[in-house]
């Protein structure tokens, strides 16, 4: 049968056909990366032959890196190779490890960012009760699965400036006068380098935006005083004209760029003749703009199917500003190619977890952003390695010289071909040791409950599903919310229900208090919830807005969906699909709280149910 | 007649209305092994209706259709058939060998392809294209889709209407050598002359009625002969005197009568010393003959000899 | 002569008729070029024009393209399957060729499936090429599961295409199918989004496009790389399932009506 054998023969070219259509870059095959994590030497001394090298600023073809305790060694000699373990890197490409120069830390940031192979973050402004445990443990070149923390501490601010809405009871600057004690205040709190807000247009009349600002002359006065103390000073600005400033005020570097104006010729040539740096952040001007970059890293990169449902629900939302213009984005592209091909030096930062962008993935999409606004796939690298690492002082990271800490990616493809290859992860280190990478972490599933009855409260308050019920207030914010929570016998099914009773505090600004349902012992473990639709609850109380929070295990944010209360008993369902970027596979707990729009409230809740 | 045998096809009393057309009344037809029927009638007897009875495209209003044991449309019935419809054409692009071989995988014991394209004479044109054939060699194409499937019988509606003599000749050899094989063959025409050429046993459908059934010759009888048609100094009485039952009619000056045997009977005429002026002989069509049977009062006197014959 | 007994086709035969028929039909199909090179063309240039020149324009990369490789090639596949029933089934049923086979002991679904299995390799040619064109320039990525998931479905959403193809070629000549044909087909293909993007229609007309079974086939291919509309893949398919059923209704009484004519 001839025509059979066509028929065969043509089923086969389809499938050669479809095999060889393009796909995302592949992710390594998970038990390929178990077979090379056993295969990694668990002596502290050992080298990677076979592989092509990027040391920060050159590339070494058919090279070998040898590590030792946890730093780069000097390439072993040829003849003691024999008692030294060797590691076939199968033509891999290794890269430093990652450095993500504009970030805000907390919650699981620096164990996220490491995943992505970000092995050091240079924060702009966080927490100090953050910021000073992780910057003590920052030097050991002991195992630890979390990216390196660098930060300004606390940023340079006006009373009323940006930087003190998050809610942070932070220290603010009056006049140029207190410069060099406030400086001196942040270093001694442990600050690596002093990041200052500046605005200039705030003291115009009539300026119309939400923040004050510090004037000229403070800025020019911080920034001679953080020279003064040898640290960098590098300036949050949005526009030109501050852009200006800053330079004329002898600052360090940018921490973004702008869009809206093309940078001027003379602010480029300043930059220049001064050495500036600028850390354009075109990762969070991306999603101001609303390019939907998170949302295709989602589809359509090799992290499609690894990213997490937090991650995911963070990168997919963009700001969208509808105050910028069209060409808002186009014009930050072209100002950050303007000043690359002047000399100034760019380097990669994302400004995350800003919306629209989140730890670790986005300076991956950062360092394409880069190429697309004219860096080579080489300079993006350096930009977030070498140039790092010559300007900050963070020490022997962003270099794979001799020497160095032993931080590096080992790559499936070449970044040179095409910078979206350092999403090619095989193998990140951090300090010699291998760490899992965001296609080796196991997503944890929780246990999953037999009945989704969560409680009745018939007698007491003890649930069915879940461990306690327990108060849950902003006190862990420092805020001032209270709560209590008592049974009742009379409920909305007769018999008890949970009452829940409190007052909204005013000093966290994000305020909330009420009652949450902890699944285990400890936050750190949950259900699996993915079998369920919806959750349905019957609640009366103070009529208002309240909020339904839910908490996956080590992610800094509850996810979190509002419902009305109405003094009448009522039902509400709230279908989970409805509350994003949850993982209902491992669900720490679900909180039901009362926010600002109550400030003296009480409600009941009972018939508690997953349906 | 072998009536000791089961007949592979028997319609009873079969009858089929086309609104208030009837197109078929109360038709008895049998076709017995290895026989050859042709089935006799002008456009619009009804022949194509009796076939597409048979071969149950139709479903009768009234009567039996039994096909080599199944009823109509059977697929084991249309196992054992080869079909040769009136209106059928091929596709264009496909080859004489393609075709054969498309409907060879239909039956279950198809014949060789060598032996059915001998038989049809299409050896020498395997590798053309329909489209390049002749009439001739499309009917013979057709014919040999009829009887690839080894058939115990074949229908064979009107396969020669539309082709010159030559290959009217070259079908009608095909169709011979079909039945010297044993099958049995039932075919339409409505030439008295290929029936006659081909046929065990013809069957005249008139308006939906058999009007007539019999071996080739006595068919002939009925509706063979010529019309002599003269002026002349004698009476009606005197020609019919001179010829006894030939049944001479007056059409205006001219007498006409019908004759199997004209020579013989214008040589009685001239020995009698009738005087015949502006005469000429014409063979009568098929119409004028069908229409006269369908008459119940004959016209035309048939001899007794003849109708035993 | 009569020596052999009817038996009842055997599952391997059917299988070697399946296969005559449908090289048959290849044959037929492929040596009328006049058919052949628009089918395959068409698409494929609307495509490149439509697909591609308006990728290179937008953002997104990939995007533009991907969308618009899904509804081209719902575009190139419902043509064949409407021309390979509706035009020539009408051509086969004026000619007589329908009936010859009817009263030949050919299995009636044979016929039907060779024509399916010529809709579809026409489909799957028309398919193939605009992935290659996709996939080399117009930077379509998709992951291998969505690759073979966009074939399967848009060939197997050719059937309901099939259905309505069989319903036009039993019921009007073979001289006027091949317009009738096109009369539907093209309005359909612009009214369902398949030459444009359907967001880029109207209100009016989106609702609309909820009457054609190319919008349903089209958005189940979109639903495969995510850029549908938003209904769920059980309504399109729903909606494509009763749009055969309805067909194949009508296209059983009309063929009877066929098979039955004197």
């Amino acid at each position: 049968m001839r025509f059979s054998f066509i028929v065969i023969a043509g089923i086969a070219l389809v499938g050669i056909f479809l095999s060889v259509l393009p796909t995302p870059e592949v992710s390594p095959v998970p038990t390929d990366n178990d077979a090379r994590l056993a295969s990694w030497p668990a002596s502290e001394r050992y080298q990677i032959v076979n592989v092509t090298v990027f040391d920060g600023q050159q590339w070494h073809e058919h090279a070998s890196l040898s590590i030792e305790d946890g730093r780069i060694a000097e390439p072993f000699e040829r003849t003691n190779t024999s008692d030294i373990e060797q590691i076939d890197g199968q033509g891999a490409y290794i890269i430093p490890g990652l450095i993500d120069a504009h970030t805000h830390s907390w919650g699981n940031a620096l164990k996220q960012s490491l995943e992505y192979g970000v092995t050091t973050t240079l924060d702009m402004f966080t927490d100090l009760r953050f910021f000073t445990p992780k910057s003590a443990e920052r030097n050991a070149l002991s195992p630890r699965q979390e990216a390196d923390l660098f930060s300004s501490g606390v940023l340079v601010t006006s009373a009323g400036g940006h930087g003190t809405e998050y809610g942070i009871e932070i220290p603010t600057i009056a006049s140029a006068d207190d410069a060099d004690a406030f400086v001196a205040a942040r270093l001694a709190e442990g600050s690596d380098y002093i990041k200052i807000v500046y605005d200039a247009s705030a003291s115009d009349a009539g300026h119309k935006g939400r923040f004050t600002s510090i004037d000229y002359a403070t800025l020019n006065a911080v920034v001679k005083s953080a020279h003064a103390h040898n640290v960098l000073a590098v300036v949050h600005v949005m526009d030109l004209l501050s852009a200006e400033h800053a330079a004329k005020a002898g600052a360090d570097g940018l921490v973004h760029t702008f869009g809206g104006t093309r940078a001027s010729d003379e602010l480029i040539a300043q930059m220049t003749s001064q050495n500036m740096f600028v850390i354009p952040t075109l990762s969070i001007l991306a999603s101001i703009a609303g390019e939907g970059r998170g949302r295709a890293l989602v589809s359509d990169s090799a992290f499609s199917g690894n990213i997490s449902a937090d991650v995911e629900y963070a990168i997919v939302h963009d700001i969208a500003s509808s105050r910028i213009s069209d060409d808002y984005f186009a014009i930050a592209l072209g100002n950050t190619r303007r000043m690359h091909e002047a000399g100034i030096q760019i380097m990669a930062g994302t400004d995350a977890p800003n919306q629209g962008t989140a730890h670790g993935i986005s300076l991956h999409d950062e360092l394409a952003l880069l190429v697309d606004s004219g860096l080579s796939p080489t300079d993006a690298l350096k930009a977030a390695t070498y140039l790092p690492y010559s300007r900050f002082a963070i020490g022997e990271r962003g270099t794979l010289q001799p020497g160095a800490r032993a931080d590096f990616i080992l790559l499936e493809r070449d970044p040179r071909e095409d910078i979206r290859h350092t999403q090619s992860i095989r193998a990140i280190v951090k300090s010699g040791f291998r760490v899992p990478s965001i296609f080796e972490t196991e997503v944890e599933t929780g246990e999953t409950p037999e009945s989704g009855l969560v409680s009745q409260f018939e007698s007491d308050l003890l649930p069915q599903l879940g461990n306690q019920f327990v108060v849950s207030t902003d006190n862990i914010m420092q805020g001032d919310s209270t709560a209590a929570i008592t049974h009742v016998e009379a409920g909305c099914g007769g018999s008890g229900a949970l009452r829940v009773e409190g007052r909204i505090g005013r000093q966290f600004p994000y305020p909330w208090a009420g009652t949450f349902l902890m699944f285990g012992e400890s936050v750190s473990s949950g259900y699996n919830l993915s079998n369920f639709k919806r959750i349905v609850f019957d609640v009366k109380g103070t009529p208002g807005q309240f909020r339904l929070m839910v908490m996956n295990p080590q992610t800094a944010r509850p996810s979190e969906v509002s419902f009305n209360v109405t003094s009448e008993c009522q039902s509400v369902s709230i279908a989970l699909a409805d509350i994003g970027g949850v993982d209902w596979r491992n669900v720490a707990g679900i909180g039901w709280v009362a926010g600002g729009s109550t400030p003296e409230f009480a409600f009941e809740l009972d018939n508690i149910e997953f349906e | 007649m072998q009536t000791h045998q089961q007949p592979l096809v028997s319609l009873r009393q079969l009858s089929k209305q086309f609104g208030k057309e009837t197109a078929l009344d109360a038709i008895d037809l049998y076709i017995q092994p290895n026989e050859v029927v042709a089935l006799l009638g002008e456009n619009g007897a009804g022949k194509t209706t009796t076939i597409s009875t048979l071969l149950g495209q139709l479903t009768p209003d009234k009567g039996e259709v039994t096909v080599l044991g199944y009823p109509a449309g059977h697929w084991a019935a249309k196992q054992q058939m080869g079909v040769m419809l009136q209106s059928a054409a091929l596709p264009d692009n496909v080859t004489v060998i393609e075709q054969l071989r498309l409907f060879a995988s239909y039956y279950p014991h198809s014949q060789p392809l060598a032996y059915v394209l001998k038989t049809a004479l299409l050896t020498d044109l395997v590798k053309r294209k329909v489209q390049t054939l002749s009439g001739g060699q499309k009917q013979r194409l057709l014919f040999a889709m009829a009887i690839i499937g080894n058939p115990r019988l074949v229908i064979l509606d009107e396969p020669t209407v539309g082709l010159d003599a030559t290959a009217r000749r070259e079908f009608w050899s095909c169709i011979r050598a079909l039945a010297a094989n044993g099958t049995s063959v039932l075919l339409t025409t409505h030439y008295l002359e290929e029936a006659d050429a081909l046929s065990d046993r013809i069957v005249v459908l008139a308006k939906g009625r058999v009007v007539a059934e019999g071996v080739p010759e006595a068919i002939k009888a009925k509706l063979g002969g010529k019309r002599i048609r003269f002026r002349s100094n004698g009476s009606v009485e005197a020609i019919e005197q001179a010829i006894p039952g030939c049944a001479a009619q007056c059409r205006g000056d001219y007498i006409e009568l019908h004759s199997l045997t004209p020579e013989a009977h214008l040589k009685t005429l001239f020995d009698a010393g009738i005087v015949l002026q502006d005469l000429t002989v014409v063979g009568i069509s098929l119409e004028d003959a069908f229409l006269h049977l369908t008459q119940p009062t004959q016209e035309y006197a048939v001899p007794a000899k003849e109708m035993s014959a | 002569m009569s020596q052999f007994q009817p038996i009842p086709l055997s599952l391997s035969k059917r299988w070697q008729i399946l296969m005559l028929e449908t090289q048959t039909e290849l044959l037929k199909t492929f040596r009328s070029p006049a058919f052949v090179i628009p089918s395959l063309a068409f698409p494929v240039m609307f495509y490149v024009f439509f697909g591609l020149l308006f990728n290179a324009i937008g953002g997104n990369p990939g995007n533009a393209a991907k969308y618009m490789m899904a509804t081209y090639a719902v575009f190139g596949a419902i043509g064949p399957a409407l021309f390979s029933f509706g035009a020539d089934v009408a051509t086969d049923k004026d000619k007589g060729i329908l009936s010859l086979k009817l009263v030949s002991p050919m299995p009636v679904s044979s016929y039907f499936a060779a024509r399916i299995a010529t809709a579809m390799l026409f489909a799957l040619l028309i398919i193939l090429s605009l992935f290659a064109l996709g996939a080399v320039f117009g930077d379509v990525v998709m992951t291998r599961s969505q690759w073979v998931l966009t074939l399967v479905v848009v060939l197997a959403g050719t059937l309901p295409f099939c259905a309505i193809g069989l319903f036009i070629g039993l019921s009007v000549s073979a001289k006027a199918a091949p317009a009738v044909v096109n009369v539907i087909y093209l309005p359909m293909a612009f009214l369902s989004g398949l030459w444009v993007p359907i967001h880029l229609f109207p209100n009016s007309m989106e609702m609309l496009a909820n009457a054609f079974p190319a919008y349903h086939l089209a958005q189940l291919a979109l639903l495969v790389q995510g850029n549908h509309a938003g209904s769920p893949w059980y309504l399109h398919a729903g909606a494509l399932l009763a749009f055969t059923l309805v067909f194949l209704v009508l296209s059983v009484r009309q063929f009877k009506r066929v098979d039955n004519r004197g």
